[in-house]
């Protein structure tokens, strides 16, 4: 009844389009009122709520999926079209299971109440995040996001590991965002206006006019350093790899997969509105321009491979197994960019698969980590040995995520590779795509030292494993998800389409 | 204020913006880390401000206004963190945190 009202009335379309955020602002104001009443003990009811808050968004994003391609609401700040929505889905799939995972996790058994306040805030961010079409609502979006994450780091504020976590965490991120909106200042001179879809004609005019490539190169660099904190791109990346040890785990789960995704989400809109709009500056036919943006392609590439190497030379040396997977995640940050150093229409295509593969298999890779630590207390891969054969399913399948973390058929992560390998070598990068196969061929060793330990070698303690169902049937089901999309990628292949900023254009 | 060229703001602003930097890396107490943080802000806002002046739209001004709510904000939940540092590590250095290594 709700929404008809608000059909009906032309002035409240904009609220419609807004609809997702409510009922989340909403569900964390109830995780609020229901912590404050007296005997709510048990720590499910918030998490409850959370999950409940998420469903009504994910229902309202899923009728906006069907509905109209392309709505802008609050005069062009804010726009809902099928990139915004994939990224909200996304967003929505990967904290539901986050949320689980903190139900599971055996050491967040304290008040749980501000826990998911905070991490539905973040939500909230990353929603803002990838519907901002306005420089302002990318900096509100982009800091509603990284507080709540600086707090989460943080959670156990008794335990040293922790605090440090959030205080590398909060420095690297508020220099990286001034730093960001130093930028952005910059861009607002250089064209005087702050909406990204008239920034990009406007810096393309100001191009042709004056020629100021100078401040250009500036400005773009600068709101790049926020972008690439945000995915923790060389040389951004030295948070990382503190803040996912000693986050707890659930919210370096969080962390890794729906924070990521969010900058790579508003960096590729960032990208095409300025860079590869209509009227934009790839657009202009300028020979000063086009090797701009050649060397700005080049430039993407070069960090590609630079992030990508030294994730996979630091993964191999790690002996903690979060450790490992914080390398592993900058290294996978290098794949993506990949595709983002494409500007255009195959490497957005690309790196959007590949996302969705990321998401399965690091929410998989993780979930292993949260199961076995629950029984064996440590994140230590020798800690690990043996526990293989204690649960050989659940290990079965956690090992299938390790492969599909490489890169190797039959699963989703090869797709995902083999798009983003035929994008770069279709531009014309045929070098990245080497140094991106030589990395798979590394990263190969340091994920099947995990897998080694699991299934190889013995145990020298003995330890029962805690049986999980849950985190079990989690585990299970996202190994066999990356093996259906590995083997039946058509559907999600079309759902990226869709999602395509370009072929919106077009 | 006409008067004034511009490049003197942004001269400032720039200023302000290395000024922030330099303070973030040379110093070693956290709260002089904060206060590097909030000059890059303030330097990002006197850009807004004056591009806003000279540019002929009001959009700037209204940056800057956010900006100034967003640091406070920042600040906070920074100096909340900077606060549980010194009551598990009993100390504001940021070098004395340092468990979390290869």
């Amino acid at each position: 009844m709700f929404q008809a009202i608000l059909a009906t009335s032309p002035m409240l379309s904009d609220i419609q389009a807004f609809l997702p955020e409510i009922y989340l602002t909403v569900g964390l104001l109830l995780v609020v009122i229901i912590d404050l009443l007296p005997g709510m003990t048990d720590r499910r009811i918030p998490a409850l709520l959370s999950l409940v808050g998420l469903a009504f968004a994910a229902r309202v994003l899923w009728q906006q999926m069907s509905g109209e391609p392309r709505i802008e609401a609050f005069g062009g700040l804010f726009v809902v079209d099928r990139f915004a929505l994939f990224f909200k889905l996304f967003t929505t799939i990967a904290v539901t299971v986050v949320i689980l995972y903190s139900l599971a996790w055996k050491r967040l058994e304290s008040r749980m109440g501000e826990y998911y306040l905070v991490l539905m805030s973040a939500v909230l961010g990353i929603f803002v995040l990838v519907s901002s079409q306005h420089l302002l609502m990318v900096y509100i979006g982009l800091e509603l996001l990284s507080i709540p994450s600086y707090i989460l780091t943080g959670y156990f504020k008794n335990q040293r590991k922790s605090s440090e976590a959030s205080l590398k965490y909060v420095i690297y991120g508020s220099v990286a965002s001034g730093t960001m909106l130093y930028g952005f200042s910059l861009l607002y001179g250089l064209t005087g206006t702050l909406r990204l879809d008239e920034i990009g004609p406007a810096l393309a005019q100001a191009f042709s006019e004056s020629g100021n490539p100078e401040a250009t190169a500036l400005a773009f660099l600068m709101v790049l350093a926020g972008f690439g904190y945000k995915i923790a791109a060389v040389p951004f990346h030295y948070w990382l790899p503190d803040v996912y040890q000693g986050a707890p785990i659930p919210i370096t789960t969080f962390l890794a997969v729906a924070s990521k995704a969010a900058g790579f989400g508003v960096l590729l809109r960032y990208m095409y509105l300025v860079y590869g709009a209509p009227g934009a500056l790839a657009t202009l036919s300028d020979v000063d321009v086009v090797a701009w943006v050649d060397k700005l392609s080049l430039l993407i590439g070069i960090v590609a491979a630079v992030t990508m190497t030294l994730g996979n030379l630091a993964a191999l040396r790690q002996k903690n197994v979060v450790r490992l997977l914080a390398y592993s995640s900058i290294a996978h940050a290098g794949y993506l960019l990949m595709g983002v150093a494409v500007i255009g229409s195959s490497g957005l295509e690309a790196v959007l698969f590949y996302l969705v593969a990321y998401l399965i298999m690091t929410l998989g890779a993780f979930g292993m980590v949260i199961y076995l630590s629950n029984s064996v207390k440590s994140e230590e891969i020798e800690d690990f040995r043996g526990a293989g054969w204690k649960a050989p399913i659940v290990c079965g399948a956690f090992v299938m995520c390790l492969v599909s973390l490489v890169g190797l058929p039959p699963t989703a992560g090869f797709v995902g590779k083999w798009m983003l390998f035929r994008g770069v070598i279709e531009s014309g990068m045929l070098w990245l795509a080497v140094v991106a196969g030589l990395n798979s061929a590394i990263s190969l060793y340091y994920y099947f030292r995990v897998a080694k330990a699991l299934f190889l070698e013995k145990s020298e303690k003995e330890y029962t494993l805690k049986r999980s169902p849950v985190m079990a049937a989690i585990i299970i089901g996202l190994s066999v998800l990356v093996v259906y999309y590995g083997l039946r990628f058509g559907g999600l292949i079309d759902l990226v389409q869709q999602a395509n900023l370009f072929a919106a254009v077009q | 204020m006409d008067g004034i060229p511009i490049h003197f703001y942004l001269g400032v602003s720039a200023l302000l913006f290395f000024l922030g930097l330099v303070t973030i890396l040379a110093r070693r107490n956290l709260v002089y880390i904060l206060l590097g943080v909030e000059l890059i802000l303030n330097a990002a806002s006197l850009n807004f401000v004056t591009f806003s002046r000279y540019g002929g739209n009001l959009d700037g001004q209204i940056v800057s206004i956010f900006v100034i709510i967003l640091a406070a904000a920042e600040a906070a939940v920074a100096l909340a963190i900077v606060l549980n540092i010194y009551n598990v590590f009993k100390n504001v250095d940021v070098d004395t945190p340092s468990e979390l290594k290869n």
